[in-house]
């Protein structure tokens, strides 16, 4: 669960654009709405994801709402992980 | 299975049969298809039947299984003969091929999937709108639920292939979220006008789509209600940039051929031009300016082949460079060429042509530059340390 947590931090960490380099974001920030990510971030995202833990995001079954912040989408993946 | 030693060669094999098949199919043909306006049906049929419509998909979906690099090296290929032609690849493939392949149902991808590859279909991707380009979040083209159903309503402009698709993906918006439907051209309600008196693309089947009151089953939903950005239409366009990035590469190169060739058999002053100090830099900066073009995109493939999150990013650098220099060394071979530059007996006039819109399409070159700037603001800060 750490692990899944920490490594989902430290990649959405290393991708926000942030002019004020002490901008924080706490696990339950959407990133997408306070507008710390850009464009192709969320395919990127999407790619990390699949490729780190060996999911399958595509398809239907990506609900927005699971990805736009650091809590949604380890909760995401700890899902697809155990199905 | 395959052994890895049997898959480059299948690979190498099907690279060697684009090369053969642009070269004695498709060039010949492509000043005619431009000044005609259109694509030949026949050339359309036969790309469907050697696989390179959906080259790029799995060959359980009726694509060739081609990992990128030999994908963008067909591209290029096919590119260098006829632009219009590398663009049907970019919209069957990339742009609709791959977005079914990643948010399609089972269902959807079966259904057209093997449409394009196997019954003569084309699709066509209908994002952008004559109020609406670069902001395309901004889309007006609505939708609404009606019981199991849903109405659109919008107009849609500069849809390649649209004049002559079969299905449309369309994005439409509802309470500020977006969705991709996709639309068959003979649901009532779907209107399609060819545009003429275009720059470039003209052998692109480029079109206007209004669509009133079409009626779109809930089946025919790409993707969640709301996922059209950034994750549809987001791989629709970073699939297309790695299409649109070897198409730079393929101008240029096709562009740098016919300048060599020229600069070696015109003769002025007694002297071939190609013997020209000035003739000479304009083809160096060429070489120099094709082979780092090139290396991006194949950094970007393999890259792309890794599913490195990097290679986003890498496609649009790599698109927005082979974009740049395409247009700067198709300029330099009509210099070289003259007067005979400017005259569509020679390729050069189309390459010319043709070049300017790689950076339009798949985002402008100033939403790509704030994209890499972005990127390089973030990847290249160091925090400066105390005093
Ligand atoms: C040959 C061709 C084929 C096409 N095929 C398709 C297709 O198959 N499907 C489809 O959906 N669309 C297609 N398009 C449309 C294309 O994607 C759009 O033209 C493109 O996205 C730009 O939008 P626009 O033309 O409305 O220009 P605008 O967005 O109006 O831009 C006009 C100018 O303003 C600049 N600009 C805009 N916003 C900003 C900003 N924020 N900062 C700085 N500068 C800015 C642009 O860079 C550009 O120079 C095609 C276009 C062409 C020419």
């Amino acid at each position: 669960m750490h692990d899944i947590a920490d490594t989902i931090r430290q990649f959405v960490h290393s991708h926000l654009v942030a002019f004020d380099a002490d901008t924080k974001l706490a696990d339950d920030d959407n990133f997408f709405e306070l507008g710390l990510v850009d464009s192709p971030f969320a395919i990127q995202l999407v790619a990390f994801l699949e490729e780190r833990f060996q999911i399958r995001v595509g398809d239907q079954e990506l609900d927005v709402a699971n990805f736009n912040s650091i809590n949604r989408i380890t909760s995401y993946v700890q899902s697809k992980r155990t199905q | 299975m395959t052994s890895p030693d049997d898959e480059r060669s299948r690979h190498q094999h099907i690279l060697e049969e684009a090369r053969r098949f642009a070269h004695e199919e498709v060039r010949p043909r492509a000043r005619d298809f431009d000044e005609r306006g259109e694509l030949a049906r026949d050339l359309i049929a036969k790309m469907a039947t050697q696989g390179f419509l959906l080259a790029r998909l799995p060959q359980q979906y009726g694509g060739l299984g081609l990992d990128p690099v030999t994908y963008g090296l067909v591209t290029e290929e096919i590119g260098k003969a006829c632009c219009s032609s590398r663009a049907l690849m970019t919209v069957e493939c990339s742009l609709v091929g791959e977005t079914l392949l990643a948010w399609g149902t089972e269902d959807q991808k079966r259904r057209w999937l093997q449409a394009i590859a196997k019954e003569g279909k084309l699709g066509a991707f209908a994002l952008t709108e004559p109020e609406i380009g670069s902001d395309a979040r901004g889309v007006k083209t609505t939708f609404e639920a009606r019981g199991d159903d849903y109405i659109l309503n919008g107009r849609k402009k500069w849809t390649s292939f649209g004049a002559i698709a079969d299905f449309f993906l369309v994005v439409a918006m509802k309470d500020s979220s977006a969705t991709v439907f996709l639309v068959e051209r003979d649901q009532p309600g779907v209107r399609v006008t060819p545009m003429k008196g275009l720059l470039a693309g003209r052998a692109a089947h480029l079109a206007e789509i209004e669509l009133e009151n079409v009626c779109v089953p809930k089946d025919r939903m790409v993707g969640k209600p709301g996922s059209a950005f950034p994750y549809v239409v987001g791989t629709a366009l970073d699939h297309g940039r790695y299409s649109v990035a070897w198409g730079g590469v393929a101008i240029a190169q096709a562009s740098l051929e016919a300048m060599v060739t020229y600069a070696r058999t015109r003769t002025q002053f007694g002297q071939k031009i190609a013997e020209f100090q000035l003739v000479q830099g304009m083809i160096g900066e060429a070489v120099a300016k094709i082979h780092a073009a090139r290396a991006l995109c194949l950094r970007a493939g393999e890259l792309r082949q890794r599913r490195d999150p990097d290679a986003i990013m890498e496609t649009t650098i790599a698109k927005h460079f082979s974009a740049q220099i395409a247009m700067e060394v198709a300029t330099d071979a009509v210099q070289v060429h003259g007067g005979n530059g400017c005259s569509s007996s020679y390729p050069v006039e189309r390459l010319f042509r043709e070049a300017k819109v790689l950076n339009i399409i798949e985002g402008t070159a100033q939403i790509q530059q704030q994209m890499i700037a972005k990127y390089g603001l973030r990847k290249y800060y160091h925090r400066p340390s105390p005093e």
